[in-house]
């Protein structure tokens, strides 16, 4: 599902991040923290951990994410394209 | 005179032993090789015959596109329909790929010709997918049928115009193959041909003119062998009206009859389709109806083994029948079916091709689990009569097989003998007639020290003459072990059978070669509908895992761990035991089956059923099986993968998967095979054919890697037509049921402990612990339970074809040294 996006804004004295309420059902949402705990900690993302299936992230990683849980979806699946020559027993 | 040639027969087999099952594999190397290359030819002609068909501009296009095309399915609309395309039941590609509408009116008719000349790819429901290969077109021509009825067939059947490259194909594959024959008859060596032509021509080679044996009297051994088999198995077989020589000193006989009924498919559309080409089915009439005769010349008993490889050399593969009706040499086994032996259609139709011109021939017979394929055998055994050596895999399928052929046949105690590591009988003298000796692969090819009883009945089959070796589960062979057993036991004919030919380590295609063509693969869809197997419901379960489990799942770095939290995923063990409640109070019996032992602990204890695995002992495996198929008091029993080779399974009509061996087609499709078998607390007659009598469910954690083995684990089971209906809310309702009803995980205080139970537990104890025990209890099973079930992602084609089998590896041992020097003395 597309992240929402959400404004925020600059009040006057302090600065607040631009963020991306970001729902996802609970298995996605623990992979994503995943993804955030990964990085080293000025390039950690996440903004708000909200509940069970909300997350408050930053907007400049928007399209990494979307990239990550492609290629994390792909990995799963089972293409019988590639079925020609391969091996029946394994993996 | 006849006792000479047999002695001759004798020094073959004595002193070739060693390099026998070598030579043979060499050899069927050697065909594989060449079936390739004429592979690759119709894949050549493709470029072509686009490029001629379509006007692209440049040729790298036209090459681009084919080799895309080869992935994404090809353009073939190119293709010029025919105009009565309507009542023709095929479409047949210029890549070789034949679709055949299965709701069309010829159907069955062009089904049991496309089987016998092609392999098949898929069969769901409606459009049916073959493909024509070299095995396939080999193994057409082993069963007689000549060239260019499968073109002038094929092309009738067709709704487009032949195309070229196909026709041309076929020719090619089939000019060489079962052109000339290697025929054991009267105990002498026959090589026969249609065709004088091909005689002369591998006469023209030096070792096989040394080895012919020139005819010194035109006696007519015409003994007639009208056969009409027990079984039903009905055989035209007039095997020379006595003989007489031609000009090149051939012995010139009435050729063998195929059987009327494997000839059928030829001709059937005859009557239907004569309007445009009648001049092609008159010319397969007539051909029918002049007597053919065939040449051959006799060659010597101990010159076989290289008459074989020159004759492969030469690209003329002799294919070799077994006339077992006119075998005197052999003593034959007292056996008949008892009259209550009923014969099922499509187990005759197997058994047909087999014996189509009442000789045997080597072969794979297809059947699918619970569909008889130990009656085929034993029918098959009893129809040749003579001594037979049956493989199975392990000691318990050994006992299974001897109950068999007591249970169908009237064969005396004293003819039927075991051997296995705890049973060793004696094999009767040749003079108490024939035997049929059960073994496992493991005892006929271990390689090590054998213990003396042992040796001496190994010496025993080495130095014997059987009739026919009988090849159980063959699929599951490794190639090594292989030819060592066709090293040691000399048998005229071989009958492999298999529930699932799949496995594509080279072994598949060197079975063709090393055993025989495919002789016969039963429609599992067919058998279905008929009622001889049940009607099974796929179900594949999603369950979402829960957010601690999925967090420890992309934290976990070894595949083990993994492994096991996609396994006990909460949501899981609620749709395991919703599953189990409801099917329970349906009164239905239930199989649970975990790979992971340590999984299937949990899941038997939360269930609060029994559970068979590795260490369970024998008398409580025993007790527990027993209430099972006896009693409704038990209705659901917990198994982990003993279950798959080493123990004998009870029927039961659900199976619930919660763990699995990776991808593995082969375990899917058993699992399965036990749920197969028509029940009769579900039968019904014919009332409810259509509505379901048996459930497999597998239960699979979304967004893991177990996804992609699932899918990939029903390939097979989905090339034979059945259909995975995937439920995705299965999980929410348990969840609720969880909670009203009290189940052992309903909360997420219960997943939280779960978790940590898990997290802490030593997995890989007890997986060890499970191998041992497998080993221990079962030795026989053991070196094909390592091989064919415990195979992990990362090995290597040596380690599959049984390279690094560990269970007899024979390396140097710490000896004490005392009991060296002992050793040392007694030798």
């Amino acid at each position: 599902m597309p992240p929402k996006s959400t404004k925020s804004n600059q009040s006057t004295g302090v600065t607040s991040p631009s963020g991306y309420l970001l729902t996802c059902d609970p298995p996605m949402k623990q992979f994503i923290i995943n993804l955030n705990d990964k990085k080293s900690a000025d390039k950690k993302f996440i903004l708000e951990d909200l509940d069970a299936t909300h997350l408050l992230i930053k907007g400049d990683v928007r399209d990494e994410i979307t990239r990550k849980v492609d290629e994390w979806m792909d990995e799963n699946v089972f293409s019988t394209i590639e079925r020609v020559g391969e091996n029946l027993d394994t993996s | 005179m006849t006792n000479e040639a047999d002695d001759d027969y004798y020094g073959t087999a004595s002193t070739n032993q060693q390099h026998e099952g070598g030579d043979e594999y060499t050899s069927a190397k050697k065909l594989v090789q060449r079936a390739a290359d004429r592979e690759a030819l119709l894949k050549n002609l493709k470029p072509s015959a686009s490029s001629l068909s379509a006007d692209r501009s440049s040729s790298d296009v036209t090459n681009s596109l084919s080799t895309t095309s080869t992935q994404l399915g090809a353009d073939f609309s190119s293709l010029k329909l025919k105009p009565d395309h309507i009542s023709r039941p095929c479409w047949t590609c210029p890549d070789g790929t034949i679709y055949l509408e299965a709701f069309h009116e010829f159907y069955t008719k062009a089904y049991d010709f496309l089987v016998a000349i092609s392999e098949p790819v898929a069969r769901p429901e409606y459009v049916h997918e073959y493909k024509l290969t070299p095995y396939s077109l080999y193994a057409a021509v082993a069963t007689n049928i000549d060239t260019e009825s499968i073109v002038r067939v094929l092309n009738r059947f067709s709704k487009n115009e032949m195309p070229v490259g196909v026709a041309q194909f076929i020719r090619e594959c089939t000019k060489r193959y079962g052109k000339a024959k290697l025929v054991l008859k009267h105990n002498k060596f026959y090589v026969e041909s249609d065709y004088p032509a091909v005689l002369r021509e591998l006469l023209r080679d030096d070792l096989i003119s040394q080895a012919r044996v020139a005819e010194e009297t035109s006696g007519g051994d015409g003994a007639a062998a009208g056969g009409d088999g027990a079984a039903g198995v009905n055989n035209a077989a007039a095997s020379g009206n006595g003989s007489n020589k031609n000009a090149d000193g051939f012995v010139v006989n009435t050729k063998a009859e195929e059987m009327e009924e494997n000839l059928r498919i030829l001709r059937e559309m005859d009557g239907d389709s004569d309007d445009d080409d009648d001049d092609d089915g008159e010319g397969g009439a007539q051909k029918q109806a002049v007597a053919k005769t065939t040449v051959s010349f006799q060659i010597k008993g101990d010159s076989v083994e290289v008459v074989k490889r020159r004759a492969i050399d030469l690209d003329y593969p002799l294919m070799e029948e077994y006339d077992f009706r006119n075998d005197k040499m052999n003593p034959d086994v007292p056996m008949d079916l008892k009259p209550h032996t009923k014969i099922r259609r499509y187990q005759e139709r197997s058994l047909s091709k087999m014996f189509g011109n009442g000789r045997a021939r080597s072969g794979i017979i297809v059947l699918p689990c619970g569909a008889g394929k130990t009656l085929t055998g034993v029918t098959a055994a009893q129809t040749i009569k003579k001594s037979v050596v049956c493989l199975c895999t392990n000691a318990v399928s050994v006992l299974q097989w001897k109950y068999q052929f007591k249970l169908w046949t009237n064969i005396p105690d004293e003819n039927i003998c075991v051997f296995t590591s705890d049973k060793k009988d004696d094999i009767p003298p040749q003079s108490a007639g024939g035997c049929v000796l059960i073994t496992t692969y493991t005892m006929i090819s271990f390689g090590g020290q054998r213990s003396d009883k042992s040796a001496e009945v190994m010496n025993q089959i080495k130095g014997r003459e059987w009739g026919l070796l009988l090849m159980d589960e063959v699929h599951v062979v490794p190639a090594k072990m292989f030819r060592r057993v066709i090293g040691s036991v000399k048998a005229h004919c071989r009958l492999g059978l298999t529930a699932t030919l799949v496995r594509e380590d080279d072994l598949i295609s060197d079975l063709n070669f090393l055993i025989g063509p495919k002789l016969y693969e039963a429609n599992w869809m067919d058998l279905t509908t008929q009622g001889y197997l049940a009607n099974v419901q796929c179900v594949e379960v999603w369950t979402p895992m829960t957010a601690p489990f999925m967090r420890e799942y992309l934290m976990a770095d070894n595949a083990r761990l993994k492994q096991l939290l996609y396994v006990m995923n909460p949501a899981k063990l609620r749709a395991t035991e919703f599953l189990m409640r409801f099917h329970e109070e349906r009164g239905d019996k239930i199989i649970v089956f975990s790979d992971l032992v340590y999984s299937l602990k949990l899941y038997a204890a939360m269930l609060k059923r029994p559970m068979i695995y590795g260490e369970t002992s024998e008398r409580e495996r025993q007790a527990i099986l027993g209430t099972f198929r006896t009693s409704d008091a038990l209705r659901t029993i917990c198994i982990s993968k003993v279950g798959d080779t080493s123990i004998d399974l009870p029927e039961a009509n659900v199976i619930i998967q919660v763990s699995s061996h990776f991808g593995s087609r082969r375990q899917e499709a058993q699992r399965l095979g036990r749920i197969l078998r028509p029940k009769s607390y579900t039968q019904t007659d014919g009332s409810n054919r259509s509505s379901f009598n048996a459930f497999f469910y597998t239960l699979v954690s979304t967004d893991t890697q177990e996804m992609f083995y699932s899918t990939k684990r029903q390939q097979y089971l989905i090339d034979q037509g059945y259909t995975f209906k995937i439920v995705t809310t299965l999980s929410e309702k348990a969840d609720l049921e969880a909670l009203q009803n009290d189940y052992a995980y309903k909360n997420a205080e219960d997943d939280r402990q779960l978790l940590r139970i898990v997290l802490t537990s030593d997995i890989e104890k007890d997986q060890r612990a499970e191998d041992t025990a497998i080993r221990k209890s079962n030795p026989d099973g053991a070196k094909l339970a390592d091989l064919g079930v415990k195979r992990t992602a990362g090995s290597t084609l040596a380690q599959l074809s049984g390279g690094s089998g560990a269970r007899y590896s024979s390396g140097p041992r710490k000896i004490h040294p005392m009991f060296a020097k002992r050793r040392k003395a007694r030798m």
